[in-house]
C-alpha cells in the first residue's frame, strides 16, 4: 500500500511538471503575433479555437514558422487572394521570398472562397501540387460547413510539408507509419512464407523415361478437311488521346503592398 | 529360415556397404563381393513351419518376433543384420535390386538442408536423436514392359484472322484427324507396397534402371525391406491408366499444326505385357507432430528428395515478427532521411 501511495505521489508530481512545461511553451510561443487564429467571421467555437491554437503553437515552434488561420465575412471588396496577402502582411508575416516561412489559411465567407497564402521560404515548400492536395481536403470539409475540420486539414498540410523541399516528399504522418508497418508486415510475412514453403516434391518422371523410341512408330495418319466458316465484324477505332497539364513548383506573385506571396485557393 | 553374413576373418556379422558396393565387416574391415557372401552365409532356425511368426537368430540363437511382412531385421540381442530367406522364395523373390548409391551421410545432409536445420520445425525435429530414425528401405516395385497399339480420332481447327478495310474476318477450317501408333514401354515402375503411398512413390521417380542388379540376398543385409502386397496382375489396371495418359500425349504430339485439337475417341490395346519384381532404394523418416504425419523420403539412387517438413507456428510467428521489425525500421529510416 505504501508503495502504491508513493507511486501516486510521483504520478501527480509528473503530471504537474508536464502541465507546467506545456504552459511555459505556450506562453513563450504565443508571443508571436504573426501566428494565431483570427476568427472574424466567428465560425469556430471557443473550444475549437483553443484546440487549434495548441497545434499552431507547437508547429510554430517546431518548424520555426508563422501560421495563421483567418476567417472573414467581409473581404472589403478584395478577392480572397488579395485579402489573404494583405492580412499576412498586416500581422507581420514575411514579405520577402527568402524571409521567415509563413503560411495563412483564409476562409472567406464573403467571396465564398478558401485560400492558402504562403510567405517567405514557405513559398518554396508549398508547390501548386501540395497546395492543391491540401485544398482538396479542406474543400471536402468546407462544403459540409465543417470549418473546424477544414482548419485541421490545413494544419495537417502544415505538418506534412513545412520545412520540406519538394524533392523530400511529405513528412511521415500516422498514416505514413501505418502504411510502412503494413508494408513491413506483408513483406515480412511474404519472406517468411517463401522461406518456410518447400516443395513437397513433384512428379518428375514422364512418358519419355519409359518409351522405347526405337520400337515405337506412327502406323496410321489421316487429316481430312471438313469445312470452313468465316465470320466478320466491323473494327471500332479507339483513339481518344488526352493532353496532360504539366506541374511546376510553387507559383508566386507580388501583392499590392509589395510583398512576395505564394499559394492558391478554391471557391466553394 | 534366417541368414546372416559372418566375416570370414573375424566372425562378426557383415552388412552391405553403400559406398563400397560390397559386403563389409565393420569390426575388422574385411570386405567381400555380394556374390561371394551369398555362398558364405550361415543359416539357422528352420522350424519346418511354412510362415513362422518368430525366428531364431542365426548368429546368437535368440528368438526374434518378426513383422508379418518383414524380410529383414536386426537381431535385438546381438545386432546382427538378418535376412528371412523363406519369405523371399518363389514368387516373393525379386528378380532385381537397385543398390543404394547415397549413403547415410548423404541422406543426413540432404535432410538437414531440406528442413533448413529445423529453422521452422518444432524443437527436436532436426535433432541428432530424431535423425537416427532415418532408415534405408527397399521398396517392392513391379517393372512393366508392354506394347501398346494406340488409336485416336480428333476434331481440329485452324484459325486465320485478317483485315480488309474496316472489317475483321475470322476464317476457321475444320478437320477430322486419325492417328494410330505402336508404342513400346519398358521398365515402367509401380509401387507394390500397400503402406507406401502411391502419390509419394510416384514423386520419387525416376530411377535409372540400367543400374539394376540381379537379386542376391546379401544386398538386403542391414536394410529394411518387406514383401510386396500386390501381384503384377492386381496393379495392371493402374499401370494401364498411367500408360493411357502417356500414349494420349504421344498421339497429341503427332497432331501439331492446328490451333485446337479435341480428341473425340481413343483406344489403347495392350499386348505382350511382361513384369519384373524388383526392390528399389529409398531413405525414409516419418515424424508425428500435432496429429499429423510428416515424411522425408529420398530416392536412394538419384538423391531426389520429397516431403514437407513440419512447421511450428511459434517459430513462424517469431520469424515474421523479426523480419517485420527489421523492414519497418528500414522503411522508417528511409522516410526520415529522404
Ligand atoms: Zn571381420
Ligand atoms: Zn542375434
Amino acid at each position: 500500500m505504501r508503495k502504491y501511495r508513493h507511486f501516486l505521489r510521483f504520478t501527480v508530481f509528473a503530471l504537474l511538471a508536464a502541465a507546467a512545461a506545456l504552459l511555459t511553451v505556450n506562453t513563450a510561443s504565443a508571443s508571436s503575433s504573426a501566428s494565431g487564429i483570427f476568427d472574424e467571421a466567428d465560425l469556430l467555437t471557443d473550444e475549437e479555437e483553443s484546440k487549434l491554437e495548441t497545434v499552431i503553437d507547437s508547429y510554430t515552434d517546431r518548424y520555426d514558422c508563422d501560421i495563421a488561420v483567418v476567417t472573414t465575412s467581409d473581404a472589403e471588396g478584395l478577392t480572397a487572394q488579395e485579402y489573404a496577402d494583405q492580412y499576412a502582411e498586416d500581422i507581420g508575416q514575411s514579405m520577402s521570398s527568402d524571409g521567415r516561412a509563413g503560411i495563412l489559411f483564409l476562409i472567406d465567407m464573403d467571396n465564398r472562397y478558401i485560400h492558402i497564402a504562403t510567405q517567405g521560404q514557405a513559398i518554396g515548400y508549398y508547390s501548386d501540387d501540395r497546395i492543391n492536395s491540401i485544398l482538396d481536403d479542406c474543400y471536402n470539409k468546407i462544403v459540409e460547413e465543417d470549418y473546424y475540420g477544414a482548419c485541421r486539414c490545413f494544419l495537417k498540410g502544415v505538418y506534412s510539408y513545412m520545412g520540406r523541399s519538394v524533392s523530400q516528399g511529405a513528412r511521415m504522418g500516422l498514416s505514413g507509419i501505418l502504411i510502412r508497418l503494413a508494408i513491413a508486415l506483408a513483406a515480412g510475412g511474404g519472406i517468411t512464407a517463401a522461406m518456410a514453403a518447400r516443395s513437397g516434391g513433384r512428379v518428375t518422371d514422364s512418358a519419355s523415361d519409359y518409351t522405347d523410341q526405337n520400337q515405337s512408330s506412327l502406323t496410321g495418319r489421316q487429316d481430312v478437311f471438313v469445312n470452313r466458316t468465316v465470320t466478320h465484324h466491323v473494327i471500332v477505332h479507339d483513339d481518344n488521346s488526352r493532353g496532360g497539364g504539366g506541374g511546376g513548383g510553387g507559383s508566386s506573385h507580388i501583392s499590392s503592398g509589395g510583398g512576395m506571396h505564394g499559394g492558391g485557393g478554391r471557391s466553394f | 529360415m534366417v541368414k546372416n553374413y559372418p566375416c570370414p576373418n573375424c566372425g562378426a556379422s557383415m552388412q552391405y556397404d553403400i559406398k563400397l558396393g560390397k559386403i563389409l565387416c565393420d569390426h575388422c574391415g574385411t570386405s567381400i563381393d555380394v556374390q561371394e557372401a551369398d555362398q558364405l552365409s550361415s543359416a539357422s532356425g528352420d522350424t519346418g513351419e511354412e510362415h513362422p511368426a518368430s525366428y531364431t537368430c542365426s548368429s546368437c540363437g535368440g528368438v526374434i518376433e518378426a513383422d508379418p511382412k518383414a524380410v529383414t531385421s536386426l537381431c535385438p540381442y546381438c545386432g546382427s543384420p538378418l535376412v528371412f530367406t523363406d519369405r523371399l522364395e518363389g514368387d516373393m523373390r525379386p528378380t532385381g535390386v537397385l543398390p543404394f548409391t547415397h549413403s547415410r551421410d548423404d541422406a543426413v545432409s540432404a535432410f538437414r538442408k531440406w528442413c533448413h536445420n529445423g529453422r521452422f520445425s518444432p524443437p527436436g525435429f532436426a535433432s541428432a536423436h530424431n535423425i537416427q530414425n532415418l532408415k534405408p528401405l527397399y521398396i517392392p516395385y513391379w517393372l512393366y514392359d508392354t506394347d501398346v497399339r494406340a488409336q485416336a480420332h480428333a476434331s481440329a481447327t485452324r484459325v486465320r484472322v485478317y483485315v480488309r478495310g474496316d472489317m475483321e474476318y475470322t476464317e476457321t477450317d475444320f478437320y477430322q484427324l486419325y492417328r494410330s501408333m505402336d508404342i513400346h514401354y519398358h521398365d515402367v515402375p509401380y509401387d507394390a507396397s500397400e503402406k507406401f503411398d502411391d502419390t509419394l512413390s510416384s514423386k520419387l521417380l525416376p530411377y535409372d534402371f540400367s543400374q539394376l542388379q540381379a537379386f542376391r540376398l546379401p544386398y538386403l543385409a542391414g536394410f529394411d525391406a518387406s514383401q510386396r502386397d500386390y501381384t503384377a496382375q492386381e496393379l495392371m489396371p493402374l499401370i494401364e491408366e498411367r500408360l493411357d495418359a502417356y500414349s494420349e500425349k504421344e498421339l497429341r504430339g503427332t497432331m501439331a499444326g492446328y490451333d485446337t485439337v479435341t480428341i473425340t475417341d481413343q483406344h489403347y490395346d495392350y499386348e505382350n505385357p511382361v513384369s519384373r519384381y524388383v526392390y528399389l532404394p529409398i531413405w525414409f523418416i516419418s515424424y508425428r507432430y500435432r496429429e499429423n504425419d510428416y515424411i522425408f523420403a529420398m530416392n536412394g539412387q538419384t538423391g531426389k528428395v520429397i516431403g514437407k517438413p513440419p512447421i511450428s507456428k511459434a517459430k513462424i510467428a517469431m520469424w515474421w515478427m523479426m523480419l517485420t521489425g527489421i523492414i519497418f525500421a528500414v522503411l522508417i529510416l528511409i522516410g526520415v532521411f529522404i
